[in-house]
């Protein structure tokens, strides 16, 4: 095979990545604009201008995008640690145990599947509202409903399947318990899984937007997506360098995460076919 | 696994604000009291008003903190926010409330009524109130809120573009034809970069202005003060007269908007960037318009009273704008604290300040006599305008206003039929049977929930 | 795998520090918490504490009930539980038709059919068979009553289908028998039932009632809500238009990130980089789409679309005004999101097709298209079958940051009293109709169930129809 094509596969893989990354880099590019830079026609498409600075400093001042990150980081943080300990609890009881209920107890979890939460905020608020927590805790209010969910318990469920049952047997021969084989044989080899899943939990809470509007929590409390949207709402003109800051700044910490975690995130799903 | 100790390290990162406070730390000494209101932009002198207000009462009050919440301009968006903070027993203090939801915040048994926390001496300030807000807000009979930011519709016009066109900036257009003809002068006289001839905000306020003007009711029974309503009056002549001009407006090429239904502040600036010639829009506005016109249009604009739909139609106009509320849920103190900041926010001197920063009117008689005897009227004869529209007006029914516990969706049927009058060119006679067909039911279904 | 040897630590020792970091986070996170807790344990001990009292409510209910209504319902729901046993009996077992099992199962589906549309009559209290109810609900009630017997139904149904002694004890691999397995899903179920179904039992309860935020008052209404929402012009709009704006998401964002995948697979250096600038977009948020998109497509000439239209084409359309174009700029802004989630899974998905029976197929001829539609497509299809499930949810749940940015409105209006809105998505919707001061709170439940039952029937379907054509690797 002559090196030819390999030319071409490279140019296009680089026109279709510069044209993904189009809204980005014009949103970076608007970031950098003031209020009235923003409106110029034509657009001010290059170079940057300087007023990113300027942006950020309103967003973490005027719009407390600091608070707002750093609940956002505590509640996606609590939720993917504790949906996937919950996770790979109910994964190692489905798998490894033999228990009357077994089935019941799998179609009780199945069928929370199609009970998404988009869908309860409004019996959900009222519970809240019954426990208090948006008052008392806000934070709870925000975390606790994303605990468990059936997508997390399927994916270590299948995961623990298609382990051989001889390590098992291995283990038990050394006399280790459930939670020790847990986690000293299945942990180590499920890294990858819980990569994945975790990069797929932690945008997902990043993401949390009807939710918490909803809770209708105090401005300091709120998480950041609902900030980005905030930066709208004010003004007379909406400042377009201010709200494409907002977003960048709202994108930086996901992006992070998902750059840790690639690794395992791109190989984790390899594993999740059935075989 | 380098990776994992950067994942150890957004870890601890999400500690840090674990280590803060659970909960926020309620001051034990000082009553704190929230206060909700519209004006988020920060280059609104509406909002540095109220934020020196907020600070001399504190002054006055060592005790009070009083702390100002405001992230939207929609009266809708602040009330349904804190009904639902109030479900979560998180409620602000003192919010500010459209007139159309007077009715349905008295049904919510969320708001307590001022009258109940009053004392003897701030209820003697009642009287001094005008008598057209006493009247919408039937104060008489019982105080649930106290009317702050009280507007009317008023008139704007661009004299350069008056001039241009070869009409009398003096004498503006005042009925519906002489819009018209006016319009028609103006847009054949070719203004450089004019969108339009005239703009206004596509609300269901000024619909409701200018069929009191017609002495027309907007609901029965009185507009809802005798009895509960029981169905609206949107297809009727006096409706269709409206929206008929409305529309004959539109397909000329005279009307135009932003694009936002009920958007003040961008309908304003289409007028001071002279896309437009003349603007309708609320007395509220005065300030802002005043101040932004020069600079950025270069031009002063002259204010003018509200058209009238014909010359005979002289029953006048209802107020506009919202009072300022205190809701329930609260201690004691703290309920007391909000209504005697609410009493402050009224008191005659702050709503002179109020009225000077903004153009809502002065609410108090006393305020009234004082700025003229100051000569603020005749120096700002613009901010007299719109007033004097008001005190000319014999109060009956008609501009009373409505009182409806469904406003918010009957409002709602109003705006989407203008909206596919002018975006759809629907036929205005169609839309306005849809639209009574819908507000009926609307009403219908609210009475049927509240009624048994 | 993780390589242990490039750091001082050993790859135990790093694990260690992981969990302990993890249980440390958590501990310093719910710790001072745990007073907001006991609330829940409250709630929980009131919950059980009170189903005496609900049994006791049952009892009096069905002794209070109007004794026809009740029957009628009964009736209704044995008669349909024999008959879909009959049916499913036939249909998966005809080996099985021996009679005695037959009428066996057929007696037990219509006692199942009677008891399980009680599950569903109860709440609604037998309403849609009162003497004076109107066609609608009727014909409506006697669809909940199916459905209600089909919760019973399906168990039996699965019970049935179980040959007796097939299924080999499984001692190997396994645990021995403990408490512990039910200590492991204690906490899951928990916040399941806490925190998912009964929220979703509220929301039906909910729905068979008139109810108007703010106000405290309610008024049962039996299925009158749902009448009103098939009767709805608006809300018939707000179905297709959801419909409409999904179609060409998934067929868009699928077929799109499928050529990219195929493009991103080939072997060339820097595949890994190229992979992970394609996979990137995945990570912002609907919100923020909707706002980078909100600054390209406005107005004028200073966005970035129109500004290219203009000095080219020279117009410049109101994307967000116009009512045609409107739902292409949420498809738009859609497709842009999840192509990245798709990429990474096709490429996933193309990773795992066996080279060897692409070469096979080369050396019998096979050109490249069909290689890829009569090989690799199908053995895609596991992968296609999990993204379409994946983008429709986002299309009818997820979609709702995007559309409350770019068309907080809910769209430009059309209709006769301009009363429906281009992009007034099911979901945004149903939230308007729960929040907005004066909208009916039990219309808004109401079509909360029937989104719900829409996805619902959808992904079954799926599982049903797609899994069958799905094929495995051997």
């Amino acid at each position: 095979m002559n090196r030819r094509p390999r030319y071409g596969i490279h140019l296009a893989l680089i026109v279709v990545c510069l044209g993904m990354a189009c809204p980005a880099l014009y949103a970076l590019q608007v970031s950098t604009l003031t209020l009235e830079e923003a409106f110029t026609i034509p657009p001010k498409l290059f170079p940057p201008s300087t007023d990113f600075a300027n942006n950020v400093r309103t967003l973490f001042d005027g719009q407390v995008f600091g608070r707002l990150i750093a609940n956002t980081l505590t509640v996606a943080l609590v939720v993917v640690i504790g949906k996937t300990a919950l996770a790979m609890l109910a994964g190692l009881a489905f798998v490894y145990f033999q228990f009357p209920g077994k089935w019941v107890l799998f179609f009780f979890v199945l069928l929370t599947l199609l009970m998404p939460t988009e869908l309860l905020l409004v019996p959900l608020s009222n519970l809240i509202a019954d426990l208090e927590w948006a008052k008392d805790d806000p934070q709870l209010a925000l975390t606790m409903p994303f605990l468990a969910s059936a997508l997390g318990v399927f994916l270590f469920r299948q995961h623990f399947s298609n382990i051989p049952r001889e390590l098992l047997e291995a283990a038990q021969i050394d006399g280790a318990g459930p939670l020790r084989y847990l986690a000293w044989v299945l942990l180590p080899m499920s890294w990858n899984v819980i990569g994945a899943h975790a990069v797929i939990q932690f945008i997902s809470m990043w993401h949390q937007y009807a939710w918490p509007i909803f809770l209708q929590l105090n401005p300091p409390d709120q998480l950041i997506q609902v900030g980005v949207r905030n930066s709208v709402i004010s003004g007379t003109q909406t400042d377009f360098g201010l709200l494409m800051a907002a977003g960048v700044v709202a994108s930086i910490p996901p992006l992070v995460f998902f750059g840790l975690l690639q690794k395992q995130f791109m190989s984790g799903f390899a594993l999740m076919r059935d075989k | 696994m380098k990776k994992l100790i950067v994942v150890i390290g957004l870890l601890a990162c999400g500690l840090a604000p674990l280590l803060a406070p659970v909960g926020t730390l309620r001051a034990q000494e000082t009553v704190e009291i929230t206060f909700v209101h519209i004006f988020p932009d920060e280059r609104d002198v509406r909002r540095s008003t109220i934020e020196e207000i907020a600070a001399a009462f504190m002054a006055e009050n060592p005790g009070v903190t009083v702390t100002i919440q405001t992230t939207t301009d929609d009266y809708g968006e602040v009330f349904e926010g804190a009904l639902r903070a109030a479900e979560q027993g998180n409620a602000p203090h003192v919010i500010q409330v459209e007139d159309s939801l007077t009715q349905i915040a008295i049904d919510s048994q969320y708001f307590v009524k001022i009258g109940d926390y009053a004392s003897e001496e701030q209820l003697a300030t009642i009287p001094d109130i005008i008598a057209p807000m006493r009247n919408f807000y039937n104060l008489d009979a019982e105080i649930w809120g106290l009317p702050w930011n009280a507007s009317n519709p008023v008139m704007f016009i661009n004299p350069t573009m008056f001039e241009a066109a070869g009409l009398d900036p003096a004498s503006p257009p005042q009925t519906f034809e002489e819009i018209t003809a006016a319009c028609a002068a103006i847009m054949g006289a070719g203004i450089e970069n004019l969108g339009a001839c005239i703009n206004w905000p596509v609300n269901s306020w000024l619909p409701e202005q200018w069929l009191s003007m017609q002495n027309a009711l907007f609901v029965n029974n009185d507009n809802g003060r005798s009895d509960r309503a029981t169905e609206a009056y949107i297809d009727t002549p006096e409706m269709a007269r409206i929206f008929d001009w409305w529309n004959d407006l539109d397909d000329k090429g005279y009307f135009t908007y932003s694009g936002t239904p009920g958007a003040y502040t961008p309908e304003g600036l289409l007028f001071v960037t002279k896309k437009t010639a003349i603007h309708l829009t609320t007395s509220a506005a005065i300030s802002n318009i005043f101040s932004f016109a020069p600079v950025m249009g270069q031009f002063t604009p002259v204010v003018a009273p509200f058209p009238k739909p014909y010359a005979d139609a002289t029953n006048g106009i209802t107020a506009g704008g919202a009072a300022v509320w205190v809701m329930a849920g609260h201690p004691d103190a703290e309920t007391q604290a909000a209504v005697d900041f609410i009493f402050y926010l009224i008191n005659t001197e702050n709503i002179k300040t109020w009225h000077r920063a903004s153009g809502y009117f002065p609410i108090r008689q006393s305020a009234i006599d004082e700025l003229e005897a100051e000569g603020w009227f005749e120096e700002n004869s613009a901010y007299f305008i719109p007033l004097q529209q008001l005190l000319d007006s014999t109060p009956n029914p008609a501009n009373a206003g409505a009182r409806l516990g469904a406003a918010s969706q009957v409002r709602t049927t109003v705006i989407e039929a203008v909206l596919s009058v002018i975006d759809n060119d629907e036929d205005p006679a169609a839309a306005l049977a849809a639209a009574q067909d819908r507000a009926n039911k609307a009403i219908a279904d609210y009475n049927s929930v509240i009624g048994g | 795998m993780d390589d242990g040897s490039r750091l001082p630590i050993s790859f135990q020792a790093a694990q260690r520090i992981v969990l302990g970091a993890a249980a440390c986070f958590l501990l310093v996170f719910f710790v001072p918490r745990l007073d907001a807790l006991a609330a829940l344990w409250n709630l929980l001990r009131d919950a059980v504490a009170g189903l005496p009292g609900f049994a006791v409510d049952v009892a009096d209910y069905y002794r209070a009930a109007p004794g026809d209504q009740v029957i009628a319902s009964a009736l209704a729901g044995a008669i349909f539980g024999a008959v879909t046993t009959a049916l499913v009996a036939n249909v998966f077992d005809p080996a099985q038709a021996a009679r005695g099992r037959t009428w066996l199962g057929v007696l037990a589906g219509a006692g199942a059919g009677a008891l399980g549309a009680q599950i569903l009559m109860f709440p609604s209290q037998h309403c849609t068979y009162a003497p004076d109810i109107d066609g609608a609900q009727f014909r409506l009630g006697l669809a909940v009553t199916a459905l209600g017997a089909l919760i019973l139904l399906v168990p039996v149904w699965t019970l049935l289908r179980r040959r007796p002694g097939a299924r080999a004890p499984q001692a190997a691999g396994h645990f021995r028998r403990s408490p512990l397995p039910y200590v492991f899903l204690v906490p899951t179920v928990i916040i399941l039932a806490v925190f998912l179904y009964y929220p979703a039992a509220q929301i039906m309860l909910v729905s068979l009632r008139r109810k108007i935020f703010p106000l405290p008052q309610e008024r049962f209404a039996c299925l009158q809500n749902y009448v009103d929402l098939a009767n709805d012009a608006v809300y018939r709009n707000s179905f297709a238009s959801t419909l409409y704006i999904t179609v060409f998401i998934v067929l868009l964002s699928l077929a799109i990130a499928l050529g990219i995948a195929v493009l991103a697979s080939q072997k060339v250096k820097w595949a890994g980089v190229y992979r992970t600038l394609l996979v990137w977009p995945y990570a912002i948020s609907p919100v923020v789409t909707g706002v980078i998109f909100l600054s390209m497509f406005r107005e004028g000439g200073a966005g970035l679309l129109n500004w290219a239209l203009d000095s080219t084409l020279g117009i410049t359309p109101g994307w967000l005004t116009d009512r045609d174009l409107a739902p292409w700029v949420i498809i738009a802004a859609s497709v842009w999101n999840l192509l990245g989630f798709n990429v990474l899974f096709y490429i996933a998905g193309l990773q795992n097709i066996p080279t060897d029976l692409l070469e096979a197929a080369a050396l019998d001829g096979a050109g490249r298209v069909r290689r890829f539609w009569r090989i690799t497509f199908p053995l895609l299809s596991p992968f296609t079958f999990f993204l379409l499930v994946t983008n429709v949810t986002y299309s009818f749940y997820g979609i709702y940051g995007v559309v409350d940015t770019l068309t907080p409105q809910g769209g430009p209006r059309f209709g006769p009293g301009g009363e429906s809105g281009a992009t007034n998505v099911l979901i945004f919707k149903l939230y308007k109709d729960a929040f907005d001061t004066g909208a009916p709170a039990g219309l808004g439940a109401a079509q909360a169930v029937v989104l719900f039952l829409m996805v619902a029937t959808f992904t079954l379907l799926q599982f049903r129809f797609l899994e069958r054509r799905v094929t495995y690797e051997g």
